[in-house]
């Protein structure tokens, strides 16, 4: 396992576009992998502006990490933060509705139909993880911290 | 009909802005789309929708080439936007043409799922 970055405290929102750069230079560097670096940034920004907007106290982590999976190597990238009940109950649904999903783009869009009829919160990024950056997502919960993170293999399975 | 106007958008890392060349309106996104530009966007997008609508014109280039990203929630803006742009009646809908750079692969990715849920209004053009 590579520790690749470790952050307590998250940015404030002006600074996430900064953090993100950084993610996705750091991974291009370790990875040579621009396309896959590109993926695991934009998971790194929603996820941070999702802790940004919505933690409701200390503490704030973001955590980033390749793991060996059996045969393969992934990339992991989660946060952690104070959350309400209501929102971490929330979070849990979401997660839930697209992890049962058999395809994430359609379900991507029916969050993105979805966004486009309310002014709510519509998770759309954790979608968008989902579906853009090819992750699948977890949600785990510890007293009041919820712990969301995205994880998706170096390779394909194509030329794994 | 009148030239469509709408005041741009400008930040050290954000600009928006329309121009009408002929019948062809363009409008051109540049920089990056996040929290930090939200308001000026929902501001510049409602108003290029008015103008769009009122003064009757079919058709509107969004020229992304130039957008290195955008967030979830500047995602949702645009599809509000197109969404709005599908509602009208077919005699007053406009098609929303979006100019995207293959090389900034994000953007295929989010413009076909756009497409998937307007494509009576959403086209999607390479450079």
């Amino acid at each position: 396992m590579h520790t690749l970055l470790r952050l307590e405290g998250t940015p404030p929102l002006p600074a996430i576009a900064a953090t993100r750069e950084y993610v996705r230079a750091l991974y291009d560097t370790w990875l040579g992998n621009p396309e896959l670096s590109a993926r695991v940034a934009m998971a790194a920004h929603e996820l941070l502006e999702n802790v940004a907007k919505y933690a409701s106290a200390e503490p704030r982590r973001l955590e980033t990490e390749v793991v060996r999976r059996g045969a393969r190597e992934c990339v992991r990238i989660w946060t952690t933060n104070a959350a309400t009940s209501e929102r971490i109950a929330m979070l849990q649904g979401i997660l839930t509705e697209l992890n049962e999903s058999a395809d994430p783009f359609d379900t991507y869009v029916r969050f993105i139909t979805r966004s486009s009829e309310s002014s709510e919160e519509s998770c759309l990024g954790l979608a968008r993880i989902r579906a853009e950056a090819g992750m699948t997502l977890e949600c785990s919960v510890s007293g009041s911290e919820v712990t969301i993170c995205a994880e998706a293999p170096l390779k394909s399975g194509a030329d794994s | 009909m009148n030239q469509i106007t709408v005041p741009p958008v400008s930040s050290h890392s954000f600009s928006a802005s329309v121009n009408e060349d002929g019948m062809s309106v363009r409008a051109k996104f540049s920089g990056t789309a996040d929290m930090e530009v939200h308001a000026q966007l929902t501001s510049f997008l409602d108003q290029l929708h008015a103008a769009l609508t009122e003064q009757d014109r079919r058709r509107v280039i969004a020229d992304i080439c130039e957008l290195y990203f955008m967030n979830s929630s500047c995602l949702k803006l645009f599809v509000v936007w197109v969404g709005r742009a599908a509602k009208l009646s077919p005699e007053t809908r406009y098609r929303v043409a979006f100019l995207m750079d293959p090389k900034l692969q994000w953007q295929r990715r989010t413009l076909e799922a756009m497409r998937a849920f307007a494509p009576a209004v959403l086209e999607i053009e390479e450079a």
